[in-house]
């Protein structure tokens, strides 16, 4: 199963990704929509330096 | 992907709900929203992100999988170990601690295992490591640090092979608190400890610089650092020794130690090591972008220098660049050396060797023979250019001058140079 995730999982890294990649909602949003579809939500923590 | 941004309200709510403490940190949230795991920090290279996702969604030793392991076996001692860790890496001390705790209270005697490390390339045991992590966190307390757990852990495991990192801790600690006295009597105890450390010598020192005194103990620590490093001086500590032989007054020291001449001496020395970085890559056939990015490098600190040059352009010249080597070392250089033979024999051998440039290097050959007659290996050189010029009557004429000027021992070479030259010269 967790194979099946990884492979559904975007693999865009935080370095290089561009701000479409991030998903437009609520964490719970992103929870709630990860769980319909049966995948793991990354969740980056950030800053601006 | 969901981004939490520390500076905005929402991701700042997120970083509260999951009490964040550093960044970045990435977590990985299941259907349910419960941490599966998390990766804090960042080394490059950025194949590293990759490595820590692929360790989070691989099951293995992730937070939610030792949860796992946890509930159905909370004594044992490794699954703990792995959970107080966890937590450390995202600097939640206060659950950190609670498990190393129960480390210690399941395994006393440290016998259940051991845990290597890799940062400090350490192993001990568990127990052990849970003892040290806990001192660790209360040395680093804010806003009052306090280094009794630390203390105790040494004199509870004298020959741990945590020693020198409780005692690099420590050193935090009295760098800037506790009483001179107590600082005193501290780093009296690391130096002996560690008598072949400079940077132990440092960081007594630092904390004497700091509190203005005692002058005596700073001249004789100063000593000693400059005894220790006299090999290779570092910029940093002997800023240091600089501030120390300030506190005194002596101003003479302190110019010897970090004045212009000592940084000339680090820039020059720091252009060397690029040029040999350079060439023993471009001797390996590797990482030439990085070989030739030093040398520009050196070429920058050092445009003067004409060793540098010398060994940039034989670099250049091992790429390929001889367009590179010809604008640092080329003509310019030559009619600059005019009246230097040294330097315009070194200029025409490189040029006969690289069998480039050679009107140039005939010139600057024959203008050093000019200069300095009576030596033999300026001869040699000029009929090594002729050679390459494949004129082997004029080079003949020269190797014969250099046979004359030749000391006794250097004649048989010579001679032998003349024979081959003749023999090349009847084969054309």
């Amino acid at each position: 199963m967790k194979k099946a995730v990884f492979l559904t999982l975007l693999l865009v890294l935080v370095s290089t990704a561009s701000a479409e990649i991030w998903f437009k909602g609520t964490l719970d949003q992103a929870v709630a929509k990860a769980k319909t579809e049966g995948k793991l939500v990354l969740v980056d923590f950030y800053s601006y330096t | 992907m969901f981004r939490a941004t520390l500076q905005e309200p929402a991701g700042r709510a997120v970083f509260d709900k999951f009490k964040i403490n550093a960044t970045p940190t990435m977590m990985l949230l299941d259907g349910g929203g419960a941490e599966v795991d998390w990766s804090v920090g960042y080394r490059p290279p950025g194949e590293n992100v990759q490595k820590a996702l692929d360790r989070m969604l691989s099951g293995t030793d992730t937070f939610q999988s030792l949860s796992a392991i946890y509930a159905k076996d909370p004594k044992d001692v490794a699954t703990v170990f792995k959970l107080a860790r966890k937590y450390g890496d995202r600097f939640d001390t206060a659950k950190a601690d609670a498990m190393y705790r129960e480390v210690m209270a399941l395994d006393p005697d440290g016998r259940a295992g051991t845990f290597t490390h890799e940062g400090l390339k350490v192993t001990a045991p568990y127990a052990e490591f849970a003892e040290f992590a806990m001192a660790r966190t209360a040395a680093e307390a804010r806003p009052k640090p306090d280094p009794a757990l630390m203390k105790a852990f040494l004199a509870k495991h004298p020959q741990s092979r945590l020693t020198k990192q409780a005692y690099d801790f420590m050193e935090g600690y009295y760098g800037s608190r506790g009483s001179k006295d107590e600082a005193a009597a501290f780093f009296a105890e690391y130096a002996a400890k560690f008598p072949a450390d400079p940077m132990v010598l440092y960081g007594w020192l630092a904390r004497v610089v700091r509190d203005k005194g005692p002058i005596d103990k700073a001249m004789e620590l100063a000593a000693k650092i400059e005894e220790m490093t006299d090999f290779n001086p570092s910029p940093s500590v002997n800023q240091l020794l600089a501030q120390a032989y300030a506190l005194k007054g002596d101003t003479a020291k302190v110019e010897e130690v970090y004045g212009p001449e000592f940084m000339k001496e680090r820039v020059s020395g720091l252009a060397y090591s690029l040029i040999a970085y350079a060439n023993y890559w471009i001797e390996q056939n590797a990482n030439l972008e990085s070989a030739l990015a030093m040398i520009e490098t050196a070429l920058k600190l050092e445009s003067d220098n004409i060793s540098i040059l010398l060994r940039a352009a034989t670099a250049y010249a091992k790429t390929g660049k001889e367009d590179k080597a010809l604008a640092i070392y080329g003509h310019a250089f030559a009619q600059k050396s005019w009246d230097d033979a040294t330097l315009l024999w070194q200029y025409a051998g490189f040029w006969a060797r690289q069998n480039k440039n050679l009107d140039d290097a005939l010139a600057a050959a024959k203008r050093s023979v000019e200069l300095l007659p009576g030596l033999n290996f300026l001869w040699g050189t000029l009929s090594l250019v002729y050679e390459k010029m494949q004129n082997y009557p004029e080079a003949i004429k020269a190797a014969e001058k250099a046979l004359e000027t030749a000391p006794e021992e250097a004649k048989a070479n010579s001679q032998r140079t003349i024979d081959r030259l003749k023999e090349a010269q009847n084969k054309k």
